[in-house]
């Protein structure tokens, strides 16, 4: 049960996000609650080159409701 | 025995709290200094020959200290052992590592040792293998066809042993017959799935010249002989430790080649060396359970009585023995006459090998399939003859005045009362308003099924050579230490063999230390499986302590100079009759018997016995478990309405650890009856490989157990205990499928194969409705 090496950013920002994953394409995967992706890498059944931790990005934090009022629905939806 | 005070009663598992608090040290817990990792190259196929293995670019890579293949060390350690089997048993070289062919998915070729326990798996991608792949067979009544592919060339085919035995006169009981109904039944196989995977450290002390091996077992002195000889040391050199162990369940009675490869591994390199099983290695490369498929034969008269019973059986053994691999489906055979009395029953046994991991002592081991046998051929016999399934059982049962009682297939039942734990599992479950309730609902088009099963099963093993060790030592200080043989693994031995020492000599119990589990702290010993724990290492505890306290009155009559018979035992002290101040307690005599002043003559110093016990007999625990379910035929979905247990392991010493063991053993058996599989494909493919596609039960999807006894003690040792850990499993599963099978008879449903998926129930449903018959009766 032991992943093989990965590289691993934590960035601070959406804008940040999107570019490491725009910039590693395939070989890199977004790290949220890791209850899926983990366990499928300490099987070595995903072997990712880059986690993209997306613990750190204030705007993706909490779960807030709101009345949806156009087609757009916005849900945040890192909870630890 | 005396009056007691703590056997019988609800005391909590002194193991929980080091348990519950994760202080308990498995292997993988256990760091010794310099420890090298090793991870193990397994066979992606099923069945091919090893043409090339390339490893340069492993031992190049950083932080690897050795890799070894198959073929560079199958001279240098023995091969795996096995035990049980008739003369027409064919044992295959099972290498620790193989070295020219694989033969199963997840077999071993290869070995990476390495400094961090991250690089040695790293290390593993970079081995080429070139394999030449071979046909394969993964089916047993395929393996035995005739053009089958052939897993061992030294045979001819893939049989890997035979019987067939013949009890009473079946000519007679099938002709006399008025009819006779047959069933195909398939056991699956399951993965035992014990929450600790395996695990193994080795350590060699080349000043002592002594290896040190710690391994998740449940017998860590057969371990150690086995581990000597394939080793080549001597007994002395090895010592086996098995510190906590988390469940085995039988998967880990067992000699695995994990355990000689790093044994093997530690006096080859000097160093600590360490493997933890992984899940996917754990459902690859452990031992599984069950694999049988037969055909079954019941010859009865109209009024439901059983005269005769035919089953013919193959038992899916894998591509090689285990350690008692050959021994176990001969436990079906044995058992196949349930809580009857059948007076003729054969068994005709083909145990075939197939491409796939070795089948073993799974929970139950042989006798699941032989209950499951017998209870859905009594369901069977009721629904065709039109008999409620409880008279059917009532009119076979044998009497409780008929006991010791002798079944044809030889073996001979030590006490029960199968009406008693019957009729009450019935009044609790309300059956005969149930049986109402199902009819009401039934014109609602809502279908209740009741499911019986009435089993007994062999426990304790066992007469003829599987003895137990217990020794008693009460320290100069008073404290008592307790060494048993057996090598409890989650079961609670800790707390129950406390309790009977306790009693035996009237000290508390936390003055009681028990030690297992360590071939160097406790001389000999079998181990823990076959719910032999307290029926048998438990017995031999007693009879230690009753030596303890029969050298402690003679002490007593000695230091206090009054004959032996004049003195009164009671609460861990033996006083002159008449003169209750005059007395001694255990702990100052055991205080007097160590410093040995002033011991009678010949007598030895300190207080301590030891004691082996070996049962005249096997025990026959029983009990009827009744399940209650609501299947919905538009979705195939099964729900568990109600569960009665009543079970009867003769005497208890801790209700607590009995309600424990019956809870877990009902969980598995429904298990088995609704969810696991272990599913290869025809190329020996496992497509259930880890836990997210092998089906566990989960805690929501079980019902509410309701748990009673009765208690009918055996005559077959003094503390009248049967054994208890394997019960739950047999009972349960059979009474899952014969309620869902009586849900369905409105469809026409006359058997189901396990596991029962929705799937299976909703494609079974709808063939029904698409035949016309539309649900109704």
């Amino acid at each position: 049960m032991i992943p093989a090496s990965f590289d691993y950013i934590a960035p601070q920002s959406l804008e940040e996000a999107v570019r490491a994953l725009a910039d590693h394409g395939e070989e890199a995967k977004l790290l949220a609650g890791g209850h899926s992706l983990l366990p499928l890498m300490k099987l070595r059944l995903a072997n990712p080159k880059l986690l993209i931790d997306l613990s750190r990005i204030p705007g993706l934090r909490g779960i807030r409701h709101e009345t949806i009022k156009s087609s757009s629905a916005r849900s945040p939806h890192i909870i630890r | 025995m005396p009056v007691s005070k703590l056997v019988g009663a609800k005391v909590k598992r002194r193991e929980d709290p080091r348990l519950i608090r994760g202080l308990g040290q498995y292997v993988d817990d256990i760091n010794l200094p310099n420890t090298l990792h090793v991870a193990i190259l397994r066979s992606p196929h099923a069945h091919a020959r090893i043409k090339s293995i390339e490893t340069d670019a492993a031992r190049r890579h950083p932080g690897v200290v050795a890799v070894v293949t198959g073929a560079e060390i199958k001279d240098q350690i023995g091969t795996l052992p096995t035990s049980g089997g008739n003369e027409t048993l064919r044992v295959p070289k099972h290498y620790v590592l193989a070295a020219d062919k694989v033969c199963h998915v997840g077999e071993g070729i290869a070995a990476v040792v390495a400094e961090e326990r991250y690089t040695a798996p790293d290390a593993l991608d970079l081995i080429r293998v070139e394999y030449e792949l071979l046909p394969v067979v993964s089916d047993p009544e395929k393996a035995l066809a005739p053009g089958s592919p052939v897993i061992h060339s030294e045979w001819p085919d893939n049989v890997a042993f035979r019987s067939d035995l013949k009890h009473g006169n079946l000519a007679k009981a099938f002709k006399e017959a008025d009819k006779i109904i047959t069933q195909r039944l398939v056991h699956q196989r399951l993965a035992p799935i014990a929450i600790e995977p395996r695990g193994v450290l080795a350590h060699y002390l080349s000043s002592d010249k002594e290896l040190t091996v710690w391994s998740s077992t449940q017998i860590p002195h057969m371990l150690k002989s086995h581990l000597s000889q394939m080793l080549k040391l001597s007994e002395k050199q090895v010592r086996v430790i098995a510190p906590e162990v988390g469940g085995g369940f039988g998967s880990k009675l067992n000699v695995y080649a994990e355990e000689g490869l790093l044994g093997y591994l530690a006096l080859k390199l000097n160093c600590p060396v360490k493997w933890t099983e992984g899940r996917r290695e754990n459902i690859q490369a452990t031992i599984h359970g069950r694999g049988q498929v037969g055909d079954v034969e019941a010859a009865v008269k109209k009024d439901g009585t059983i005269l005769g019973l035919r089953y013919k059986v193959i038992a899916d053994i894998g591509a090689y023995h285990q350690l008692f691999t050959p021994a176990i489906p001969p436990f079906t055979g044995l058992m196949l006459s349930g809580c009857y009395k059948i007076p003729a029953i054969s068994i005709d046994l083909t145990a075939a090998f197939t491409n796939k991991m070795s089948t073993d002592a799974y929970r139950g081991a042989g006798r699941p399939e032989a209950t499951y046998v017998i209870e859905r051929m009594v369901d069977r016999i009721a629904q065709e003859l039109r008999i409620d399934p409880v008279k059917v059982r009532k009119k076979n049962f044998p009497k409780p005045a008929e006991f010791p009682f002798k079944t044809a297939t030889g073996v001979a039942y030590d006490s029960g009362n199968y009406q008693l734990a019957l009729n009450k599992a019935l009044k609790i479950v309300g059956y005969e308003k149930l049986r109402r309730d199902q009819k009401r609902l039934r014109s609602q088009r809502r279908y209740l099924g009741i499911g019986l099963s009435t089993y007994v099963e062999i426990c304790a093993m066992g007469p003829k050579g599987m003895w137990e060790y217990g020794k008693v030592e009460v320290e100069p200080t008073g404290k008592v230490r307790v060494l048993s043989g057996a090598s409890p693994h989650g079961q609670g031995q800790e707390t129950s063999f406390a309790q009977i020492v306790a009693d035996q000599l009237g000290v508390e119990m936390d003055d009681i230390t028990v030690i297992h589990g360590d071939t160097a702290a406790v001389a000999k010993g079998i181990g823990t499986f076959g719910s032999r724990a307290t029926a048998v290492g438990g017995i031999a505890i007693y009879q230690a302590a009753e030596k303890v306290k029969e050298k402690a009155r003679e002490l007593a009559s000695h230091f206090l100079e009054v004959d032996a018979d004049d003195l009164v035992f009671s609460d861990g002290r033996f006083s002159v009759k008449g003169v209750p101040k005059k007395g001694l307690t255990v702990q100052q005599i055991a205080q007097e018997a160590h410093r040995a002043k002033n011991l009678p003559k010949k007598m030895e110093p300190r207080l301590s016995a030891e004691s082996t016990f070996e049962p005249s007999n096997f025990t026959f625990p029983f009990g009827t478990h009744i399940c209650v379910v609501e299947v919905e035929p538009q979705t195939g979905k099964i729900g568990i309405k109600k569960y009665v247990a009543v079970d009867d392991c003769g005497k208890v010493i801790n209700p607590l650890l009995v309600d424990g063991q019956i809870q877990g053993g009902i969980v598995q058996g429904l298990g088995q009856a609704l969810y696991e599989e272990v599913v290869y494909d025809e190329n020996g493919q496992l497509l259930t490989g880890s836990l997210m596609n092998y089906a566990l039960p989960r805690a929501a999807d079980l019902p509410r157990l309701n748990l009673t006894r009765t208690e009918t003690p055996t005559p077959v040792n003094p503390l009248g205990i049967k054994g208890i850990g394997e019960a739950g499993t047999i009972g349960s599963t059979p009474a899952v499928v014969n309620a869902v099978v009586d849900a369905l008879a409105p469809f026409g449903v006359t058997h189901i194969d396990m596991p029962l998926t929705p799937q299976k129930i909703w494609s079974l449903c709808q063939e029904t409705k698409a035949a016309g018959s539309g649900g109704r009766r």
